[in-house]
């Protein structure tokens, strides 16, 4: 018979199948009476020779059957009516499940973006960064292990002329802004810096055209510059005939070579490209550079990294003494993902314990379920259930429900990424965008398989202890060994969640630590905007001079301006490291290196900053006058050792500068010490007037001034009132984006934000369900012991000694809880140190609120439930027994 | 349930192939037909009968119809198809392959004891 048939048949066979059982008994008690058994007997007698006929009746139909998926959906059947008899239940945990696993399906896809997804170009595993290793000790005696992938030009010409076993191309690190004037338009683009091979290491070919040519990528070569996509269409709306045409960028004329295709991701985010032409002068003095490494095909990377090995770059000589210094090649996704891979596991670790909080949580739940259905599943074995379908059957509700939970999950997830990424700074990641692939996809399976094991698993355990009889006699007792179970899920929930709560505790914290940093200066009413002066018009000192006059006092002429003033740096910016030589004194001679900025007179009066000591800069300070310069306290601290610092001497460069004032420090993205998102560090000023040709040239190529103005009030306009005021000192040169000054303290901790954010969410969610967790113990502990409290309360119990003899157990898991979770925290912070900022992983103060937090939570949990014990009659108990 | 029905796997087929191979006949004379001429050595429940039925049925190795039995009772008469006389003729004779070797196996034991 056709199997198609037999599912119509069925019914038939099944009728068929008990009638013959049931005349089959029938005839042997027909057959027992006529030899003088009574009917009863006779009939029972039937029965035993007979066997279990339910059960046998049920194989003779299993024979019919598909066996494991009709038991599969029989069992998912009965699962969804018990699910459906319970909404409640349902809902909170398809709804737990769904938030948790939603939450790793998110977090996951982005460390998969991250870390995980090969890079989007052609062989990634054969591209690498160059990068320069030191292992030592310093003279303080601390161990210092050092990776930087800025290289200088000396080390480009060692690898290009030694290293065979590779393709190398250079560039700068990052995109500058820098000036474009075609087709009528002055625009502020980004330009990244890339020498000749870029393109063919990254294996991106161009849409027109072609890529540099050596000869371009030469000091002194034709100017030549490749266009994106996206700049070709909007500036040059996509003309076919650009390619050969001569436009200005930086006030010079350069010869579009190509343009690339669309969407490409290349190492910067950039409108255009122009050639970086390394060598050992100029800007390759210091280490400008990153190389980016493409393997000969037959090569190897210890081949690469053997040939890097062997170079000895000058540089090598000024590290640290004594300590082993060398290149190597790092895979370039390991460099790509530096910054953003200890907050990115970060988030995973926190969501993973949700995760497992959360299925603590229900499988306490389940547990519960499961001892009230103690009676039907002994009931069951009783009548013959083998441990096996009994099993099936506990697992069934789990699998159901984290199967919806998942799906719900992600759903939740794919919605919640697109807006996740909006929260978070454009630049924290190295991904433009991140995708759900099928790894994510695999993730939340796996994610959901262990859910629905670890929930099944927990009941199931708990039914090995069922024993028949006490069920079945009516009299189920709370065993002790019932609430030790729940009693050990609650301890580790409480665990866990303290782990959460420290963590996102002390990055509260380092917010808290950061934000509070004193600026130094006053942001309100203060409009910056940057432009570009690596441009031929510009580069002349006195050009310079001019521009900064003109424009500067057409800007004090706008209407409710109060100062206005120009300035390298500003603020919470990464700022120009310059050497330089205290000149007199007990430490004169010695080279040092400090921040740095060229102002203009107005610029402290512009950001009020404090002048401690002496005077801010003036017109007087001219290019014809003596040389001065200004320090901030911090510099004087460390570097003069005294406050007194007026009247003495700095050399910069061939400059004698008098020091003539001191002023206070500000805030800035540290550029020496990269210890801290933010602090404050030594710092010199000079007077915009005094700065050569040659530096200005050197430092705009890198920096991009920028335009302070101070309001007293805010100016409806002052943006289109400022450019205004710029074109009025020189035609056809933008500005980039206008900030308010308050802006760019918001952007500088952003990242910092987005941690704190998003690990209180977190936390707080593990707060809710360990409460939860906490709750539904002790509740179903007075559940549980009812009679015995009643019978107790009778005996001459109170009722607040009733009530703490069951709470007790709520907090007693709690302080349990709390005891393992310090030493488990105490491992686990370890992980996020590099993110503490002012705070120590192991901070006292955030431990003990956490933990006080958490315990004045759980006692409002643990006596909320007992509460009904006040409902319990004594007598009415009693009366049941 | 399962682990007791079976001498071993297929004897209770095998037993209920060759009794209906003389004659067709209903469930329940199956089961004392086998009680019988086995003399109660083997202990069967009488209900395991009946999924082994199904099973052979399926199988097409028997077929069932009403009728009415000797004692005038509506019952439901076995009998082999074609196939399941085959099979029987199959069944047997590599079951008594298998006890001739066994027998073997266990022949010098005896001789000891």
């Amino acid at each position: 018979m056709s199997w198609f048939g037999q599912v119509f048949s069925r019914r038939h066979l099944y009728r068929d199948l008990s009638e013959e059982i049931e005349e089959h008994l029938q005839e042997r008690t027909a057959e027992l009476v006529a030899s003088g058994m009574p009917q009863q007997d006779a009939a029972s007698m039937a029965r035993k020779e007979f066997g279990n006929s339910a059960l046998l009746e049920e194989r003779g139909r299993e024979v019919w059957q598909w066996q494991p998926v009709e038991r599969l959906l029989r069992d998912a059947r009965l699962a969804i009516r018990q699910l459906r008899r319970n909404p409640g239940f349902t809902f909170t945990v398809v709804l737990t499940l769904a938030l948790a696993i939603g939450a790793n399906t998110a977090v996951f896809s982005l460390v998969n973006t991250l870390l995980l997804r090969p890079l989007p170009y052609a062989d990634p595993q054969d591209l690498a960064i160059v990068v320069r290793y030191l292992h030592g000790v310093s003279p303080k005696g601390q161990v210092v292990d050092d990776v930087d992938d800025g290289q200088d030009g000396e080390t480009w010409e060692l690898i290009r002329d030694h290293v065979t076993a590779a393709r190398f191309a250079a560039e700068y690190h990052g995109a500058d802004g820098i000036n474009l004037e075609a087709n009528h338009q002055a625009r502020y683009v980004k330009d990244h810096r890339v020498s000749a091979a870029y393109f063919d290491v990254l294996g991106i070919r161009p849409l027109m055209g072609r890529t540099f040519t050596q000869e371009e990528d030469m000091p002194h070569g034709p100017n030549a510059v490749i266009l994106s996509y996206e700049l070709w269409r909007s500036v040059f709306s996509s003309d076919p005939q650009v390619l050969g045409r001569a436009i200005r960028l930086k006030g010079e004329p350069y010869t579009v070579v190509g343009v690339m295709p669309p969407h490409i991701q290349t190492t910067a985010l950039a409108d255009l490209w122009t050639p970086v032409r390394p060598w050992h002068g100029g800007e390759g003095g210091g280490p400008n550079y990153q190389f980016l490494v493409r393997l000969n095909s037959g090569a190897t990377w210890s081949q690469v990294n053997a040939q890097l090995h062997s170079l000895r770059p000058e540089v090598f000589s000024h590290m640290l003494k004594g300590a082993t210094v060398y290149l190597a090649a790092r895979p370039l996704q390991e460099d790509l993902a530096d910054g953003s891979r200890t907050p990115a596991l970060m988030l995973m670790g926190a969501v993973a314990l949700i995760l497992v909080i959360a299925c603590i949580n229900i499988a306490g739940l389940m547990l519960v379920r499961v001892y009230r259905r103690e009676d039907e599943v002994a009931t069951r074995l009783a009548l013959g259930a083998t441990k096996v379908s009994i099993v099936r059957q506990l697992f069934m509700e789990p699998l159901l429900l984290t199967v919806a939970g998942t799906a719900l999950g992600i759903t939740i997830a794919y919605l919640a990424l697109t807006s996740f990424v909006r929260l978070l700074p454009p630049d924290m990641l190295p991904a433009t965008e991140i995708t759900m692939d099928y790894r994510v996809l695999l993730f939340a399976v796996l994610c959901a398989a262990a859910s629905a094991i670890f929930i099944g698993l927990i009941p199931t355990l708990a039914t090995r202890k069922f024993q028949i009889r006490p069920s079945l006699s009516g009299r189920t007792s709370a065993g002790p060994q019932k609430s030790r179970a729940r009693l050990i899920l609650t301890t580790s929930e409480v665990c866990l969640t303290l782990v959460l709560l420290a963590g996102a505790g002390v990055l509260v914290r380092t917010l808290v630590y950061l934000q509070t940093l004193p600026p130094g200066f006053d942001a309100s009413n203060v409009t910056i905007a940057k432009v570009s002066l690596d441009d031929a018009r510009f580069r002349d000192a006195a050009d310079f001079r001019a521009l900064l006059q003109k424009s500067l006092d057409a800007m004090r002429r706008i209407p409710g301006v109060d100062s206005a003033a120009v300035g390298l740096g500003v603020p919470y910016e990464r700022g120009l490291n310059d050497g330089f030589k205290i000149a007199d004194g007990p430490t004169a001679g010695t080279g040092m290196a400090s921040s740095s900025s060229y102002v203009t007179p107005d610029y402290f009066r512009a950001f009020r900053i404090p002048v401690i000591a002496g005077r801010p800069f003036t017109d007087e300070d001219t290019s014809e006058s003596a040389r001065v310069a200004i320090v901030n306290a911090s510099f004087a601290r460390k570097f003069f050792q005294s406050s007194d610092v007026v009247g003495r001497h700095l050399l910069l460069g061939r400059d004698l500068c008098e020091v003539v004032g001191v002023v206070g420090d500000v805030t800035k993205e540290p550029g020496i010490s990269i210890n801290s998102p933010l602090s404050t560090e030594p710092m010199y000023y000079v007077p915009a007037t005094q700065v050569s040709t040659t530096f200005l040239t050197l430092v705009h190529t890198w920096f991009q001034p920028s335009w302070i103005v101070r309001s007293s009030a805010p100016i409806s306009g002052l943006d289109e009132q400022m450019q205004k005021a710029l074109e009025e000192a020189a035609s056809n040169l933008p500005f980039a984006e206008f900030h308010p000054m308050s802006d760019l303290q918001a952007t500088a901790l952003s990242q910092q934000r987005v941690e704190v954010i998003l690990l209180t969410v977190l936390a707080s969610l593990a707060l809710l369900l360990s409460l939860v967790g906490v709750y539904g113990m002790v509740s179903n502990l007075v559940a549980q012991r009812r009679r015995e409290i009643g019978i107790r309360m009778a005996l001459g119990c109170t009722l607040s000694q009733a009530m703490v003899e069951i709470g007790r157990s709520g907090v007693m898991a709690v302080v349990l809880g709390l005891g393992i979770g310090l030493g488990v925290a105490a491992f686990a912070l370890q992980a996020i140190k590099s993110q503490l900022y002012g705070v120590r992983s192991l901070d006292p103060l955030t431990l003990i609120t956490a933990c006080v937090l958490l315990l004045l939570a759980a006692c409002v949990a643990s006596f909320a439930p007992t509460l009904r014990i006040a409902r319990i009659n004594p007598a009415s108990t009693l009366r049941s027994e | 349930m399962a682990e007791e029905r079976d001498l071993f796997p297929g004897a209770l087929e095998l037993m209920i192939l060759q009794t209906l191979k003389h004659k067709p006949l209903h469930g329940y004379a199956l089961a004392q037909h086998i009680k019988q001429t086995s003399n109660e050595l083997l202990q069967v429940e009488e209900g395991s009968l009946y999924p082994a039925l199904q099973r052979m049925l399926k199988a097409g190795l028997v077929e069932a119809e009403w009728g009415i039995s000797a004692t005038n009772r509506r019952v439901r008469i076995y009998q082999l198809t074609p196939a399941g006389r085959k099979h029987v003729a199959r069944e047997i004779s590599s079951f008594e392959r298998m006890l001739e070797g066994i027998t073997r196996v266990l022949s010098p034991l005896k001789e000891r004891g």
